[in-house]
C-alpha cells in the first residue's frame, strides 16, 4: 500500500508551460490522472496515483514542482559542484 | 571592515555597479573601508583586507600572481561576476588555438615581450581557493547589495537558487509555435513564454537572482549571464544543449534533429557564458567537451 504523496505546486513559480502534464505517465488517458491541465497552471488533482517518478519534477523548468515523502534523488551529483553550489550566491 | 576591489582580465562591468548601488554605495562607504580599488581610487597597493572582490579571469602570468597575492593577503575571496565563477564570455577563448587568436588581434606583428599567456581559460576556482562566488554579467545592484549586506554583517554568502523561469513573468502561449528563431527573425508576443514561442532562451537551465529581466520585461530571451543553474551543476546528467532542443522541438512541433541542424554555432547558443568551467566539461551527454579546442593540435 503506497502512502498518500502530496505534490506541491509553487503557482508565484510556474509559468504554465504543461511539460508536467505532458510527461507524467499517469496522467495521459488514465481514470485518475495525477494532473489536469488547469486554467493559467496545471492542477494537481489526484495525488494519490502519482508513481513518485519525479519526472515532473526533472522537467519543471521554473522548479515549481516537489513531491513529497521522498528524499531527494542523488544520483550523478557531482560533489566538487555540491561545494561549489553551496557558495553561490 | 577592509574591503578590496581588484579586476583580473575584464572589462570592469562589475566594478560599475558599485556606482549603480546609489544609496546604499554610501552607507558601505560610512562603515566599512574600501582599501583597494585600482578602478575607482588612487592606490597602489594592498596591505591586508577583510573581503575581496576579484572579477575577471586568469588569463596570463600576472593575472596569476595578483590573484595569488590577494589570495595571500585578504582573509575572504569573492569572485564576483561570471567571469571569475565560470569563465564568462572569455571562456569562448578556448573554441579556437591560442596563435589563430592573437593572428587575428595582432596580425603578423611577432608578439614578444608580453606576460605569457594561460594555456586554458579557466574560471578563478581554479587557480586560487575562492570562499563566495557571486555571479552576473554584470550583477544586478540589487543583488550585489544583497550579497554585500550579508558579507559586511558575516552572514553566510550563499542563496538558494532556482532558475530564471521561477522568476519570470510570463504564460505559456498556445503550441506549435514557428521556430526555433532569434530575436533578428522575429519578436515574441508581450507575456508569452519565449522558449515556447520558439526562441533559444536559456532560462530553465540558468540561475535566478537577476528579476528575469530580458525575458520578462524587455523581451529579449536569457542567455544565460548569471551562470548554470544548481541542477546543472550538481547533476552530471543534466545537459544544457539537449535540455533546449527537447523543449524547441516540444514548442515547434518539429524534430530534435531539425533544430539541431538550425543551429550552426551550439558552443556560442548555449554555453556562451560557462564554456570554461570545468564543471560542465564532462557529461554523460552534452557538455562541452566537444568544442574545446584540442591543446597541442
Amino acid at each position: 500500500m503506497a502512502e498518500e504523496r502530496s505534490i506541491l505546486l509553487d503557482e508565484a513559480r510556474c509559468i504554465g508551460c504543461r511539460e508536467c502534464v505532458e510527461l507524467c505517465p499517469q496522467t495521459g488517458g488514465t481514470q485518475f490522472p495525477v494532473f489536469e491541465r488547469g486554467e493559467r497552471v496545471p492542477r494537481v488533482a489526484n495525488p494519490g496515483s502519482c508513481l513518485a517518478c519525479l519526472t515532473c519534477v526533472e522537467v519543471c523548468r521554473s522548479l515549481a514542482l516537489t513531491v513529497d515523502g521522498l528524499r531527494r534523488w542523488e544520483g550523478y551529483v557531482d560533489p566538487r559542484a555540491g561545494n561549489k553550489e553551496a557558495a553561490i550566491y | 571592515m577592509d574591503i578590496a576591489l581588484l579586476s583580473l582580465s575584464s572589462c570592469l562591468g562589475c566594478q560599475m555597479v558599485f556606482l549603480s548601488l546609489e544609496e546604499y554605495l554610501y552607507e558601505l562607504i560610512g562603515g566599512n573601508r574600501v582599501v583597494y580599488a585600482p578602478f575607482l581610487m588612487d592606490k597602489k597597493e594592498l596591505h591586508h583586507a577583510d573581503l575581496a572582490l576579484v572579477e575577471g579571469t586568469v588569463r596570463n602570468t600576472e593575472h596569476f600572481l595578483k590573484a595569488r597575492e590577494i589570495r595571500e593577503k585578504a582573509d575572504r575571496v569573492v569572485a564576483l561576476g561570471t567571469c571569475s565563477c565560470f569563465g564568462g564570455v572569455q571562456g569562448l577563448a578556448d573554441l579556437y588555438p591560442e596563435s589563430r587568436l592573437l593572428r587575428s588581434r595582432f596580425g603578423d606583428t611577432a608578439f614578444e615581450g608580453g606576460p605569457q599567456g594561460v594555456r586554458r581559460l579557466l574560471p578563478l576556482d581554479s587557480f586560487i581557493r575562492v570562499d563566495a562566488y557571486l555571479p552576473g554579467c554584470p550583477p544586478v545592484p540589487a543583488l550585489l547589495e544583497g550579497f554585500l549586506r550579508s558579507a559586511v554583517s558575516g552572514d553566510r554568502l550563499s542563496r538558494e537558487g532556482a532558475t530564471v523561469c521561477a522568476e519570470c513573468k510570463v504564460t505559456s502561449p498556445p503550441l506549435p509555435q514557428p521556430g526555433p528563431r532569434r530575436l533578428t527573425e522575429g519578436s515574441g508576443e508581450p507575456g508569452k513564454c519565449l522558449l515556447d514561442s520558439g526562441f533559444f532562451c536559456l532560462g530553465p537551465l540558468t540561475r535566478d537572482g537577476c528579476g528575469a529581466l530580458c525575458p520578462s520585461g524587455m523581451g529579449v530571451p536569457c542567455r544565460g549571464c548569471r551562470g548554470p543553474s544548481g541542477r546543472v551543476l550538481e547533476r552530471k546528467g543534466a545537459d544544457v544543449e539537449g535540455e533546449t532542443v527537447r523543449r524547441l522541438a516540444r514548442a515547434t512541433g518539429k524534430k530534435e534533429e531539425e533544430i539541431r541542424a538550425e543551429v550552426p554555432d551550439p558552443a556560442h547558443t548555449y554555453y556562451f557564458f560557462c564554456l570554461a568551467e570545468p564543471l560542465l566539461r564532462k557529461r554523460r551527454s552534452g557538455g562541452t567537451s566537444p568544442y574545446l579546442h584540442r591543446l597541442g593540435e
